[in-house]
């Protein structure tokens, strides 16, 4: 018996070693190179792909994990939602391109001339264009797309109307000016289909079937597995696209995930989309880099439900700042990746504010600040942590540092249906909220703050805050202010973010990043360098056979 | 015998009613609502009261609990399951694509389990407190106490990783292309099949223990029968009633355990629709699968209770 229980467990041991063991040759070896391409806001590539000589190579599949499924078919670009859009883009392209520095650029729209007195864009459309069907890409076919967009309630409520004023020269018609009006063009949710291959099939069929001008096609759709996309041979940019095939694969499991990318050839996965920091480092090989940019931090969402609450005080959310020693945080969870956010705008962006906005780690001072503010013996409160983006463990930290000044908090991690009724439609004590920060910096703050579920717009911002705190007013001005103004200008994105800071709205935490983990082999993906909306040039991309 | 199957049957209509039930409430208990995630997907969307509403209104989701339910339940005796709110597909049509995938995996698995748990169970018994009886029962245990997911993640880096041996993720029925096929479910298949087998062979062997231990089986020694015969005509027949009560549950294992063996390995099945329906409160989808499981489970209870007559002629079905 023994004799089998020991040849058992050694057979298990080995077994076990030998497949959770790290590779030490990986471990010890340095990633490529870190920083080598200029930071644009937002951007901070540590590492960067080998260098390589000599033209692109043509071939291969680029295998990419999606972390969940696509939710909706993807052949109509007004009806994809959320992460879905980004499946979009090896076969739909905008009219437009955003950078990740919010700079905008041409695509399917060769030129744009902005008239601000009349409130119009118009757009002068590339002449060279068709699509997988062979249809023409003209004016009436983009008018007729931006149309479908505006009747389905999707596009920028500030766009009333788009007309057809030439063979290749649209105008879109706004109700009232905003200076990053052009980023939504440049979404991939308002991507061109065909026309002709819609009205001649009837949406049920353009849902399944997707007809753009990207340099791929989708070939196959296996629900719950993956997407295949070929490679469209008469796509518009000559030469291009270099890859034979783009493939995303829905991986939910962190743990095959990580396999995934660890595997080679057709066993393995080219690119990671993760947020973890935890995953980057575990990943980290000198088989692959990291191609990460930041988007904004982490914060605390205090409730303003309750005018009478000890959160509507600003004392109190102060003191919940200077309890929290987010060098900490970072040095036991951040795993050398995150790093403290004292503000709600990261220093890569240019509304962020001068350092004598930071409000240091110091209880003494928070408990000074709790005790002006008639809680000298503290309260008691509630965490909401947003899940999926926020690390659980952080949570807990923070948890013990306001007990720590007296706070007491009882913490909650929903699923993302319990978070989402939070965020709509309030929640007491804070939400610990991933709050991003957009290449167009004026988005970001209309994201949160523009429009208030009680005001006569009508509309959802992404949190619920009702107006009861005076500076939530002041903020929805100062927003409406710095998006309206002709040009994005900084002086005015600036007092947007003094308002937030200087009333503690968001208590932020620590910055996180968006990585692509990357295999060597692949190159000019340049996932960091572009905004959300466009995500990244398929057409470009390709991989070394070495 | 038919009207036992008859009654048998108006009693799986019965138990499906009550779960479609349970599971139409408890779904809608959890805290979320599918439409504010279908909208939530995207920090990006604007949106206003109304488009919520009409989009409620859309799925169908603003009239009353139990017009919704009976409207549901009604479709689904006709065949039509509805449409996924939060993928827009026929779930009719999703769910045959899909139940074929975990069949095959499944059904493979229980037919290993079927075949290999009882020769374990056997041979461990016959040669008790040999080397043999002490390896399958140590790996008997460690088969029922091992997670599936566990054991799947370490044969992926194992054997996918590291020895680049098997896909660690995805899957190919066998007609487009066999043997990425069979490459794409060893794994899934033994992680799948490792539970029954540890637990059949666990319960073959106690209960050919305590057959071996009847006077008749001493009484077939005492003859002089040689060992194949005492135990292939004696001793197996009478030790397997509880072995294929067993092999009822382990039907339902099969099915259940697909949640977790279609997540690790990527593999688009009944399992791994369940798991991403519930985490997006996709109400039609989670009812649909959790009523076919119902299903199989009723069925597969009748099928195990049907077999008991055959092999035990006392059990009488009036």
């Amino acid at each position: 018996m023994k004799k089998a229980v020991a040849l058992v467990l050694a057979l298990i041991l080995a077994l076990t070693l030998g497949a959770c063991g790290r590779d030490t040759k990986a471990n010890t070896q340095s990633s490529p190179v870190p920083g080598s391409s200029p930071s644009a806001a937002g951007t901070d590539n540590t590492a960067a792909p080998p260098a390589v000589s000599g033209a692109p190579e043509y071939g291969g599949v680029l295998r990419i994990v999606n972390t969940s499924e696509g939710a909706t078919p993807l052949g109509v670009p007004w009806e994809v939602i959320g992460i879905d859009v980004n499946l979009i883009t090896p076969y739909g392209e905008a009219l437009l391109l955003e950078k990740t520095s919010g700079e905008i650029e041409p695509w399917l729209a060769a030129d744009w001339k902005i008239d601000t007195t009349n409130l119009t864009v118009t757009f002068t459309l590339r002449q060279d264009v068709k699509f997988t069907d062979g249809s023409d890409f003209n004016a009436d076919v983009a008018a007729w797309n931006i149309q479908q967009a505006i009747d389905a309630g999707i596009i920028n409520p500030a766009i009333s109307g788009v007309s057809v004023t030439g063979p290749y020269e649209i105008k879109v018609q706004l109700d009232n000016w905003s200076n990053t009006i052009l980023s939504t063009f440049a979404s991939h949710s308002f991507s061109m289909i065909s026309k002709e291959a819609f009205e001649k099939n009837g949406i049920d069929w353009a849902r399944e079937n997707p007809v753009g001008t990207g340099p791929f096609k989708l070939k196959e759709y296996v629900r719950g597995e993956r997407i295949t996309y070929e490679k469209n041979e008469n796509y518009w940019q000559a030469g291009k696209p270099y890859l034979d095939g783009v493939e995303y694969v829905f991986i939910r499991d962190v743990m095959t995930q990580n396999a995934a990318v660890q595997a080679s050839g057709d066993q393995g996965v080219d690119v990671l989309n993760t947020n973890s920091a935890e995953q980057m480092i575990t990943l980290n090989s000198p088989d692959i880099y990291l191609d990460k940019m930041a988007i904004g931090p982490v914060s605390l969402v205090p409730s303003s439900n309750n005018p009478d609450s000890p959160l509507s005080k600003l004392e109190v959310r102060q003191a919940i700042s200077y309890a929290i020693d987010r060098q900490s945080l970072v040095d036991a969870r951040g795993f050398g990746i995150l790093t403290p956010a004292t503000q709600f705008i990261p220093d890569t962006w240019g509304a962020h504010l001068p350092d004598s906005y930071n409000l240091s780690y110091n209880t003494e001072k928070a408990k000074e600040l709790l005790a002006q503010a008639g809680y000298p013996n503290g309260f008691t409160t509630k965490l909401i942590a947003m899940p999926g983006m926020v690390d659980k463990d952080m949570v807990v930290a923070v948890q013990s540092m306001l007990q720590a000044v007296g706070i007491n908090v009882e913490l909650e991690f929903p699923d993302s249906g319990g978070y989402s009724n939070y965020r709509f439609n309030g929640w007491e004590g804070m939400l610990v909220q991933h709050t991003r920060s957009l290449p167009a910096i004026a988005n970001t703050f209309g994201l949160y703050f523009d429009v208030k579920k009680d005001d006569a717009t009508g509309a959802y911002s992404y949190i619920y805050m009702p107006s009861t705190w005076r500076p939530l007013e002041e903020l929805y001005n100062a927003e409406q202010a710095a998006g309206q103004a002709i040009e994005p200008d900084d002086k005015l994105l600036q007092d947007v973010h003094k308002i937030i800071m200087d009333n503690m709205i968001c208590i932020p935490l620590y910055n996180i990043y968006d990585a692509f983990i990357i295999k060597n082999n692949v190159h000019d993906t340049g996932f960091s360098q572009w905004g959300a909306g466009t995500m990244f040039l398929p057409a470009d991309a390709w991989k070394s056979s070495k | 015998m038919l009207t036992y199957i008859v009654r048998r049957l108006i009693h799986a209509f019965v138990v499906i009613v009550i779960v479609s039930i349970a599971v139409f409430i408890l779904i809608r208990l959890l805290p979320g609502d599918p439409i504010e995630m279908l909208i939530s997907q995207t920090q990006l969307t604007e949106t206003t009261p109304e488009m919520i509403e009409a989009l409620r209104h859309d799925k169908g989701l603003d009239r009353p609990l139990p017009v919704q339910y009976a409207d549901w339940f009604v479709q689904m005796i006709r065949g039509d399951f509805g449409t996924s709110i939060m993928r827009n597909f026929d779930i009719g049509k999703e769910i045959g694509n899909r139940v074929t995938v975990t069949l095959m995996i499944g059904l493979s698995a229980f037919v290993i389990g079927l075949v290999l748990g009882p020769i374990l169970g056997i041979v461990s018994a016959v040669r008790r407190g040999k080397f043999v009886d002490n390896l399958v029962t140590v790996i008997a245990n460690i088969g029922i106490t091992a997670p599936a997911f566990w054991v799947g993640i370490l044969l992926i880096f194992f054997f996918g990783v590291r020895l680049k041996l098997l896909p660690i993720y995805g899957y190919t029925l066998p007609w487009d292309d066999f043997w990425m096929s069979f490459k794409q479910s060893l794994m899934p298949i033994f992680v799948t099949a490792l539970g029954p087998i540890a637990t059949t062979a666990r319960q073959t062997r106690s209960s050919v223990l305590e057959v071996m231990s009847e006077d008749y089986i001493r009484t077939a020694w005492a003859k002089g029968l040689n060992e194949r015969k005492v135990i292939l005509r004696h001793i197996i027949k009478n030790s397997l009633l509880p072995v294929v009560t067993l092999q009822g549950t382990m039907l339902r294992m099969v099915v259940g355990g697909s949640v977790v063996v279609e997540t690790v390995f990527v593999i688009p099945g009944m399992g791994k629709m369940m798991v991403d329906a519930m985490l997006s409160h996709d109400y039609p989808v989670v009812q649909a699968v959790t009523v076919i499981m119902t299903l199989v489970v009723v069925l597969s209870s009748l099928i195990v209770d049907l077999l008991y007559g055959w092999l035990d002629p006392r059990i009488q079905y009036d």
